[in-house]
């Protein structure tokens, strides 16, 4: 191979290279071309010595970083394929770690809204026990009744207030997840 | 030679030959290749790479004969950073070095182990 062909190589190698780097890059072996020959060597053991020109790309290109667009730089290739590994990570992290404690919480939040509901109606005891004792205890069962319905209300304000924080939570936690794929995975990058 | 274990060794070299008198390209290449089998063009990625990183330095001087060539210095960060690679390399090359004479060590008994000439107990240690 002659000094020409081995610069036409790295050259078409380094076709992503912005124009300047490039010739920056080649002159530097063109450098050594005319060193080597002034000391009497030919093309063809310069290009021997020097080694494949794929070689010596796959090196510039490793090490090489623009200083104009780094952003789309990095999103190119890499990035697609890093966050389809990070969502494969994020739902078995969720299916395995978050989704049992979440459906266990959310059973809790259930049972405490039906407790919530019977507390409120059992002021409608009181209407039972009219019609099976009469007027028999109907004081007792009143102001007991008027005690539960009373915690019933505190209850509901409550479950109001942790519905309201649980919901900011998710939304939060969604938001987290989706930064991790899109958003802060490119800047991290 | 493996080749990464290559690199890290060549920059070190490349470090040393720049601190001891500025370089250009082709003159470095040829002070390595004389001692080291290395693809010479591989050298040029490297010299960016620590220009980049501000270990080197460059200028361009006129020579007698072709064009100008691209010389090569040490700035203070690349001979602070070469002190850390010759401190990193020494400590590598010892351990490296001791696990050689042990195994070469461990070799020669347990061949003499197997052949008979010594007894089991000598082999341990």
């Amino acid at each position: 191979m002659k000094k020409a062909m081995f610069l036409g190589k790295l050259d078409s190698l380094l076709q992503q290279v912005p124009e300047n780097d490039r010739r920056e890059m080649l002159y530097d072996f063109e450098e050594h071309f005319s060193n080597g020959m002034a000391e009497g060597k030919i093309e063809e053991e310069l290009v021997a010595e020097l080694g494949s020109p794929e070689m010596i790309a796959k090196d510039l290109l490793s090490e090489y970083r623009p200083t104009v667009k780094p952003a789309e730089y990095h999103s190119k290739g890499a990035g697609k394929l890093n966050s389809t590994i990070v969502l494969a990570g994020l739902f078995f992290f969720n299916l395995v770690f978050v989704l049992g404690p979440a459906l266990g919480i959310a059973g809790v939040f259930v049972g405490l809204w039906v407790a919530a509901f019977a507390l409120l109606i059992t002021p409608l005891a009181v209407i039972g026990s009219l019609v099976v004792n009469g007027l028999d205890g109907i004081l007792l069962v009143f102001f007991v009744s008027l005690i539960t319905c009373s915690l019933g209300i505190l209850l509901s304000v409550g479950m109001l207030n942790a519905g309201r924080a649980a919901k900011r939570a998710m939304t939060r936690y969604i938001r987290f997840n989706s930064n991790i794929v899109y958003g802060k995975g490119e800047r991290a990058a | 030679m493996n080749v990464q274990f290559k690199k890290g060794a060549l920059e070190l070299c490349v470090l040393i030959l720049i601190s001891k008198k500025d370089q250009y390209g082709y003159e470095l290449a040829q002070s390595i290749s004389s001692k080291i089998e290395v693809a010479e063009g591989t050298l040029y990625p490297l010299l960016r790479r620590l220009t980049k990183e501000e270990y080197v330095s460059t200028y361009l001087a006129e020579s007698t004969e072709g064009p100008p060539r691209k010389y090569y210095y040490l700035t203070e960060k690349g001979a602070a950073y070469m002190r850390v690679l010759i401190d990193e390399w020494k400590q590598f090359s010892n351990a490296v070095n001791e696990f050689i004479v042990e195994g070469l060590e461990n070799e020669e008994s347990n061949v003499s182990w197997k052949i008979g000439f010594s007894s089991p107990a000598s082999t341990g240690e």
